[in-house]
């Protein structure tokens, strides 16, 4: 259990880092994905199957398509 | 609205209106549900919330061009709900939440009309910064949830005062505030609040400058009083006196600096809104009850003048077409109304008596008197003299046409910040545009001349400072503690001080519209001294949100550290 | 165990405020905006979580022996969760918006494109270059 739970942990620290240190807007959507998937793991974890699913939700599927599309409007343009 | 508000102040003068939701009223003190507590001075701020929204509502008819589209009025609704909801909540977690909900409206409002890249960077700043603030705030809550398992601030209190003040609530408090002050835009949280103000619409800033930024200082203030009182009350009530009037002050004077070193007047009237935000914690942080007293009679006669101005200069950029005071030098001629209005906006600006804004100086002065800072009021009436004192510089030249039309101290405001470039100037004589001008500045004037409302605000805050007995009422349902018997009568002192502060005002109007006329010996000696200090500061507001959020940081780290140093 | 969620809320914090304030681009800074809040998630949950208790469902008397951890902070995050989206999701209709702007600007004429501070843009220079145009 808990060593489960230092697993996610540094999991999640290290997806931070990644979203973070990756530059290139559209590679980092991608990363956040990732990172969304992590951060869920620890909420189950941690006990907290509601909020996982929520997380699961907005940040590996809500949030990274808004990205997208606003990145794909963005190349519209261009 | 704003009558159901005024009805409720009067209701709530009895004793506090507490609202559960749901019916989930408390159990043997302890509350599981979410509830509004509603006392005399949270209703004030709320009724000021009502009249300036009307007034925007009224005005926004006649200032934009084009038809209004529906989704402008819906976002104004929901700004107008959640703000009031921010005032009267009494639940941390809810007062978190319309935090967000009172934010993510305003960018969307600052954002409204998107003429220019300078605009959406404006609401970009805001969003950012405010989001970081309203991060800090949530990990207060957590913080302070995890120690007493409770997000009623009433309870808050009640299970804090038992336990000693250890580092944990040290720190969740710093946070909380930090939070709050950052919406509140205190030095040095302030970047991103003249970046915002200076390209909403101008009936959106009435909102804004009129009441969003002192909703977070009145909430500093109510968090204090009933979470924190207890705990933080007895032997650590230097510190944080120390630490808010240090944070007040530096606030006071920087606005007030930078807001007379501006062109344009939105920028203007923005550096003045985070001058008087300085005023005002200065004063909540002087942790009495006529301090809390003076700053809500503040937070409303002053809130209703600055909308006022912001109603004026919407009037002015409409009929103008720019309200760059260099620009506008004496094209405002034909608009002798709201001429006045800047005026006499300028005038109560300066605390000159018998206004409103002067009654609650005074109660501010005799605050800070009775705590033996005397040191305090004449501060913080150079600071109303030097804000009331750059609007007169700007009403002189736009609408009398003063002073040369071109000065190299004030700073230009960006292109297409100050005059929509969208808008063509249009001869609109309408009454929507400059009538709540005039109404708002007749109530804010006006407020002065209501009968004891000094006394009568002295008394509900002696009332709302008594932690014990509000958490009673709040928990318990007992009955209210009867009102104090109090005396306000302003003494020669505060005289003084407003008319001083006036009289510096028009002369340092004076100064700079006619600098030149200043002999040169003196004029290159200031200029030696202040001059780079004053570049500099201008410098700094200048930058991109990274150096924002940099601010950001330094001012928590600071305020938390200086905070849990002080009461070691 | 105890510690290790509240460094890591810290972690995260830290980190995602070092991407806003090197950030070169608004989509990326949404982003790091986005890592920045899920410390208050981490943080919420480490401290409603208790050691060797369930997830607070009560499905016909299963954890009541057990006891649950605290669901008033799960609740809490929930609408954590749901406002930052909300929240990102509109500042990033700002960026598209300037984007769009600034796309227009660089395409007319050269000089504008040096207004812009903090997005990357084809003509280059990004640094407070406001700054500059701001000077009389």
């Amino acid at each position: 259990m808990i060593p489960l739970q230092v697993v996610a942990i540094v999991l999640v620290g290290l997806g931070g880092l990644a979203v973070v240190a990756a530059r290139d807007p559209l590679r980092q959507a991608l990363v956040l994905g990732v990172y969304g998937l992590t951060l869920v793991i620890l909420f189950v974890v941690l006990q907290a199957p509601d909020v996982a699913l929520s997380e699961l939700v907005v940040s590996t599927v809500a949030f990274p398509f808004i990205l997208f599309t606003a990145l794909a409007k963005m190349r519209d343009r261009e | 609205m704003t009558v159901l508000c005024v009805v409720l102040i009067f209701h709530s003068a009895h004793g506090t209106i507490t609202y559960w939701f749901g019916g989930w009223h408390p159990r043997n003190g302890i509350a599981i549900g979410i509830s509004f507590s509603v006392e005399p001075l949270g209703a004030g701020i709320a009724a000021l919330i009502g009249a300036l929204m009307t007034a925007a509502l009224v005005q926004s008819i006649d200032y934009f061009e084009e038809e209004v589209p529906p989704h402008f009025f819906v976002l104004m609704l929901v700004f107008l709900a959640s703000m009031i909801g921010f005032a009267l909540s009494s639940d941390l977690f809810n007062m978190f939440v319309f935090f967000e909900l009172m934010s993510t409206a305003a960018f969307g409002l600052t954002g409204y009309r998107i003429e220019h890249r300078s605009v959406l960077q404006g609401a970009i700043n805001f969003a950012v910064v405010n989001g970081i603030g309203a991060f800090l705030l949530l990990a207060g809550i957590a913080l302070l949830y995890g120690r007493t398992g409770a997000l009623n601030l009433a309870q808050i209190g009640q299970v804090l005062s038992r336990h000693g003040a250890d580092g944990l609530v040290i720190v969740a408090f710093g946070l909380i505030v930090v939070g709050l002050l950052t919406k509140a835009g205190a030095v040095p949280f302030h970047f991103w609040l003249s970046d915002a103000y200076a390209v909403a619409p101008a009936p959106v800033c009435v909102l804004f400058a009129g009441v969003m930024s002192d909703l977070g200082l009145h909430a500093v203030g109510r968090v204090y009083w009933v979470a924190f009182s207890g705990v933080l009350g007895n032997g650590h009530a230097d510190a944080v006196r120390g630490v808010l009037i240090g944070v007040g002050l530096l606030t006071a004077l920087v606005g007030a600096l930078m807001a007379f070193v501006q062109a344009g007047l939105k920028r203007m009237l923005a550096f003045i809104v985070i001058s008087h935000v300085g005023i005002f914690l200065t004063a909540i942080g002087l942790l009495t009850a006529r301090g809390l007293a003076g700053a809500t009679v503040y937070v409303v006669a002053d809130g209703l003048v600055k909308g006022a101005l912001f109603c004026a200069v919407g009037h002015l950029a409409r009929r103008v077409g720019h309200t760059d005071e260099l620009i506008a030098h004496g094209r405002g001629r034909s608009l002798p109304l709201t001429g006045t209005v800047v005026a006499l906006g300028a005038l109560g600006l300066a605390i000159l008596p018998p206004f409103g804004t002067f009654v609650a100086y005074s109660l501010v002065e005799r605050g800070a008197g009775g705590l033996g800072y005397h040191w305090l009021p004449p501060l913080l009436a150079i600071a109303t003299a030097v804000t009331g004192a750059s609007v007169l510089r700007a009403a002189a030249r736009i609408f009398l046409g003063l002073g040369p039309a071109e000065d190299d101290l004030l700073v230009a405001a960006p292109r297409g910040e100050e005059a929509d470039e969208g808008m063509r100037a249009a001869p609109r004589r309408g009454f929507l545009l400059w009538g709540p001008a005039v109404a708002l500045l007749v109530a804010g004037l006006g407020l002065g001349f209501a009968p004891g409302i000094a006394a009568h605000a002295v008394q509900h805050a002696e009332r709302f400072v008594d932690r014990p007995a509000v958490a009673r009422e709040t928990l318990h349902g007992a009955p209210p503690a009867p009102l104090p018997h109090v005396h306000e009568q302003i003494g020669a002192a505060g005289y003084a001080y407003g008319a001083g502060s006036a009289i510096l005002a028009v002369a340092l109007a004076w100064i700079g519209l006619y600098r030149r006329r200043i002999p040169e010996a003196f004029r290159r000696a200031a200029g030696a001294t202040a001059g780079p200090a004053v570049q500099r500061l201008k410098l700094l507001h200048d930058g991109v949100v990274g150096e924002y959020v940099t601010w950001l940081t330094a001012g928590a780290a600071a305020i938390t550290g200086l905070l849990a140093l002080l009461t070691r | 165990m105890s510690f290790l969620p509240y460094a890591l809320a810290a972690w995260l914090f830290f980190v995602g405020l070092y991407g806003i304030v090197t950030s070169r681009h608004l989509v990326h800074l949404v982003v790091c905006l986005g890592v920045m809040q899920s410390s208050t998630y981490v943080l919420l949950l480490a401290i409603g979580y208790r050691t060797g208790k369930k997830a607070p469902i009560f499905t016909s008397g299963v954890p009541t022996k057990v006891g649950a951890v605290d669901p008033v902070v799960q609740a809490l995050t929930l609408t954590d969760v749901v406002v930052s989206v909300v929240a990102s999701a509109l500042i990033l209709a700002l960026v598209i918006e300037i984007w769009k702007r600034s796309g227009k600007l660089c395409r007319c004429s050269a000089p504008p494109c040096s207004a812009q501070p903090a997005i990357s843009c084809p003509h280059g220079s990004t640094t407070s270059s406001r700054l500059r145009s701001r000077q009389p």
